[in-house]
């Protein structure tokens, strides 16, 4: 499946925490892909190592999480391709990706920014860093990137100090600062969750038109499966530090292979359910104490289709079920599950 | 910024007068007065005529209501004249004007000293929080916080003169002591002043070290660190400049209470060492009651405690944009 086209390639990644209570394997054997130009989504409950993921791919894995196997291979602007893990998480090299090549935007708008440094200073920052530019040349690169994320009074806001501005234009001004030098990946850890929902509207509305004019690969962890249906045309299916499933939007809607998306695609609610006799269906149970991960396939404990053999006994190797749709579960082609509606109320730029 | 500082002056200048008040009131609060105490010195033997006693009283206007002498003193110290000290029979300004220059000699190096040391031991422990330094520094620091000064300065004094055969105490060298001022008293001087200042320095720096290290410890886990760190900034610069820079801030506002802390908190350990500065004098005028030293004193000291607050309150104004004005 890897062709010219695939910028970054992460292949059976896994990222520990070393604690004194034990090991938790919070990204246990991730593999994936991003392709040029594309958006993926990466869905998850809470711990599912979906931050820590996105976290080892620019080598920033807070202490005491470290990587212990696998590869991330990037393909940079001038072609070369580069296994992050092999840098060293201080080295230049990794610096000289980091905010220039692969940009993150984080979940919190309130504390992502220094709030004893203005908006302008942090983005002159990141452009002074990467391109050889003087202060001055910055500051309106500054204002310029201010002015794309629709940012009104750039000329104001840059002298401004992030407690001055509300939560979407702080998120609004992460996101002129991680576009600030063009990147080719851009990273969104759940960038709207923390937002209201029209100013989470306004924000997909944003990237998405952003993406078309910088034309980069955005990977956007969400655990809002409405976003990923606007957002994005792969998804990846997270659960204990594994993808579970991957695939196109549509399939994994329409047709989801893997027990655990079918049940996150049920447990959303939907308008007229109630009226058409449906329950809202929960998935049973919770995620499992990370200290202490189930035998066989890590889902089998909420699972209703376990076996109780070999779903405990065996654990199952991600597989293509379908040209570009993977599942990791036994019976993936068997169990026949229903999926939903793709929502229809993607955003139109 | 001008609006707010000459707001704040006002203030000042309110709290100092409040403050004089009480510092007149407290002088008085123990039972007796100069002269009671000033007989007790009195080698037995000497009879003294209640008449001599009445006379003692009167001079020093010891007769007149609480209020009268308030107002008497205050008056003579917005002139410039802080009145008499009864025991040295010296103005107080004279007493201080020699005194209080040592004493800052002494504090405002102590003070940078503290500064210098402690911040930058404060972030290399958070930044490498449970590393061997770290634990050396913390040992290191809970000793210094929890050995009293005076004592830790009696055994410096016993250690140089037992194995170093040096002389720890005083400003000068006995050799120096009267000689007037040449460039070899100076040397002497700065050479003394370094043991004071360690002594002086000690608890403040390990408390500051304690500090420093907590508040950075919280700010390195902001979200704010890992985005400079996702920004591509290498290690060290990141860290001076997004998480140190808020940590500082109370670090900073303790300036203001380490000026006077500085000078009048050294009292004992002073008195230990033997040095010319105000802390002696101040315990010294306390015991005998010797009040308008004391009271001015006490004034002096507090004026710097409200300049130091002063300071520190700008000092955070800068530090901290969401401080408003």
């Amino acid at each position: 499946m890897s062709d010219s086209n695939t910028i970054l390639k992460i292949d059976d990644l896994h990222t520990h925490y070393d604690t004194p209570q034990g090991t938790v394997r919070a990204v246990a054997g991730t593999s994936l892909e991003v392709h040029r130009g594309e958006t993926v989504g990466i869905v998850g409950e809470s711990g599912c190592g979906k931050s820590v993921m996105l976290r080892s791919i620019l080598r920033i894995v807070p202490h005491p999480g470290r990587i212990i196997g696998g590869s991330i291979e990037f393909t940079r602007r001038d072609g070369e391709t580069v296994d992050m893990v092999k840098l060293d998480p201080n080295s230049r090299k990794i610096r000289s990706i980091r905010g220039d090549e692969i940009a993150m935007i984080f979940q919190e708008p309130m504390s992502s920014l220094s709030p004893v440094h203005t908006i302008g200073d942090q983005i002159i920052e990141a452009i002074v860093l990467h391109k050889s530019v003087s202060n001055t040349e910055a500051r309106s690169i500054a204002i310029e990137m201010l002015g794309k994320v629709a940012m009104p009074r750039p000329e104001q806001i840059v002298d401004q100090y992030p407690h001055e501005i509300s939560g979407g234009m702080r998120q609004r001004a992460m996101i002129a600062m991680a576009l600030s030098c063009e990147p080719r990946l851009l990273i969104a850890d759940e960038p709207t969750t923390a937002l209201d929902v029209t100013t989470q509207a306004q924000i997909l509305d944003l990237m998405r038109r952003l993406q078309s004019e910088f034309n980069m690969a955005i990977m956007f962890v969400t655990h809002d499966l409405g976003v990923v249906a606007q957002m994005t045309e792969h998804v990846v299916v997270m659960y204990m530090g594994q993808v579970v499933e991957a695939g196109s939007v549509k399939e994994l809607f329409t047709a989801p292979r893997h027990p655990y998306t079918h049940g996150l695609l049920h447990s959303i609610p939907r308008l007229g359910q109630r009226k058409l006799g449906r329950r809202l269906v929960s998935i049973k149970g919770s995620v499992p104490d990370p200290f202490a991960r189930p035998s066989g396939c890590p889902f089998h404990t909420r699972c209703q289709y376990n076996d109780g053999d070999r779903c405990v006994r065996e654990e199952p190797a991600l597989r293509e079920v379908m040209p570009g749709h993977s599942a990791r579960c036994h019976y993936a082609e068997t169990l026949g599950l229903q999926g939903v509606d793709k929502p229809a109320e993607a955003i139109n730029a | 910024m001008l609006p707010y500082v000459a707001k704040r002056s006002v203030q000042m200048l309110v709290t100092v007068f409040v403050i004089s008040i009480i510092a007149f009131i407290v002088i008085q609060l123990p039972p007796g007065d100069f002269v009671n105490s000033y007989l007790a010195t009195l080698s037995g033997g000497q009879i003294v005529t209640q008449d001599a006693v009445a006379a003692l009283r009167a001079q020093f206007g010891l007769d007149d209501n609480l209020a009268v002498q308030y107002f008497k003193w205050i008056t003579n110290l917005l002139q410039g004249n802080m009145g008499i000290s009864f025991q040295y029979q010296r103005t107080v300004i004279d007493l201080l004007s020699e005194r209080l220059p040592l004493t800052l000699a002494i504090t405002i190096p102590t003070a940078f000293f503290v500064y210098a040391v402690s911040i930058p031991i404060g972030i290399y422990s958070a930044v490498r929080q449970y590393s061997p330094l770290d634990y050396v520094f913390s040992l290191v620091g809970f000793i210094g916080l929890a050995v009293p000064n005076f004592l830790f300065a009696i055994i410096m004094i016993y250690v140089t003169s037992r194995y170093f055969g040096g002389n720890v105490g005083g400003l000068f060298s006995p050799q120096y002591e009267l000689a007037p001022w040449s460039i070899g008293k100076v040397l002497d001087m700065m050479q003394n002043m370094s043991i004071a200042i360690l002594i002086i320095g000690t608890s403040g720096t390990a408390a500051t070290i304690r500090v420093m290290r907590g508040m950075l410890l919280d700010e390195l886990s902001q979200a704010y660190v890992e985005t400079a760190r996702a920004k591509g900034l290498s290690e060290w610069r990141l860290i001076m400049k997004y998480p140190v820079r808020v940590a500082i801030s109370p670090v900073l506002s303790t300036i203001g209470f380490t000026l006077p802390a500085l000078i009048s908190g050294t009292e004992i350990t002073a008195t230990v060492l033997n040095l010319p500065t105000t802390g002696p004098l101040l315990l010294n005028a306390v015991r005998s009651q010797d009040m308008f030293l004391a009271a001015s004193i006490i004034f002096v000291l507090s004026i710097l405690t409200v300049i130091g607050t002063f300071i520190s309150d700008l000092l955070l104004v800068w530090a901290d944009p969401r401080i408003k004005l």
